[in-house]
């Protein structure tokens, strides 16, 4: 009787399907990047004396503009010199030239001092944005170089390096 | 009852009961089953240079594994920046092919910002749904991580 009981309503329960209501789900995934550090330096030019005077010391300003590189950036920098030529050498490698070249830096307008470029270290701090910078060069041959050389073309050059600040 | 036909009663009602154990495994007493299974991936971003993301690019889309029986509608809440630290912002797209169904060893491309469709039968249960996009990173884009939330929605719209 019990087994009969027990089979009942099993059948039941099979004949009975469980009402589903509809089903609805929602589920997410993240989308993901990093924004890699940007340095640019670019530009083109010499640092022009020209043709040296005897008299007076032959200066060219680092903020004049005579000669630039533009900075751009979306991450503190630092810019360094290297191998920075304390002389000119001519043509003839014998011939050399003293020069004493000067450095310096502009954002929004505002250029630094000229330092020597030697050891210098510059640190930019990026703005809101990809931010702008130009790095402007000068240097100084004395009129007491420019008489004591020789007649020849001199030439020299330095290198720039910017590295991201972390 | 007979003994015979009582024992018969009883083997059907096994086999029954057994065939019901055999549905789906992870569905339990639900009808769908929503997983996410992998971000959508754009990696190391360089400002000023758009990055896509293919749907068929199997280790950077998104993935999402929908189990179920019956008839679904598949959407998305797609979001049109990723956002990183100050509230900057990358640009995101999807296109009309991001969207990848994966249902019946079959590949179906389609338009995440209108969705798909699928309709499970016993044989065929589970579909995987891919998601490409493109970020375009402007020129001057800051540093960081950036980040923007997919949300795909899984309507039941028949047996």
């Amino acid at each position: 009787m019990m087994k009969k009981a027990m089979l009942t309503a099993l059948v039941t329960m099979l004949a009975f399907p469980m009402a589903v209501d509809a089903q609805n789900q929602n589920s997410q995934v993240t989308a993901t990047a990093t924004v890699a550090g940007y340095m640019d330096i670019s530009g083109t030019g010499d640092l022009p004396f020209g043709t040296l005077s005897r008299a007076t010391d032959n200066v060219i300003s680092a903020t004049d503009g005579t000669t630039t590189r533009a900075l751009s950036f979306n991450r503190d920098i630092t810019v360094t010199f290297s191998n920075v030529p304390t002389q000119l050498v001519g043509t003839d490698p014998t011939n050399t030239l003293p020069v004493e070249l000067t450095c310096a830096w502009e954002m929004s307008g505002t250029w630094t001092t000229p330092v020597v470029c030697g050891t210098q270290t510059f640190d930019l701090d990026v703005g809101t944005g990809l931010t702008a910078g130009t790095l402007g060069f000068g240097g100084t041959i004395t009129a007491a170089a420019a008489s004591a050389a020789v007649a020849d073309s001199y030439s020299a050059t330095l290198d720039i390096r910017v590295d991201a600040r972390s | 009852m007979r003994p015979g036909v009582e024992r018969g009663a009883w083997l059907a009602l096994g086999a029954l009961a057994a065939s019901l154990l055999a549905a789906p495994a992870g569905l339990g007493a639900q009808q769908l089953l929503v997983t996410s299974d992998q971000n959508l991936q754009f990696g190391l971003l360089t400002p000023g240079v758009a990055a896509a993301v293919p749907a068929t690019d199997p280790t950077r889309r998104a993935q999402l594994t929908i189990e179920g029986r019956g008839s679904f509608s598949i959407t998305f809440q797609l979001p049109d920046e990723l956002i990183g630290p100050g509230g900057d912002a990358i640009p995101l797209l999807f296109g009309a092919a991001d969207g990848l169904l994966d249902f019946k060893n079959s590949l179906t491309a389609f338009d995440p910002a209108v969705g798909t469709e699928v309709r499970f039968n016993p044989a065929h249960t589970v579909a995987s749904i891919y998601l490409g996009g493109q970020a375009q990173p402007p020129p001057g884009q800051p540093v960081g991580t950036y980040t923007a939330t997919i949300v795909m929605m899984v309507v039941q719209t028949g047996n």
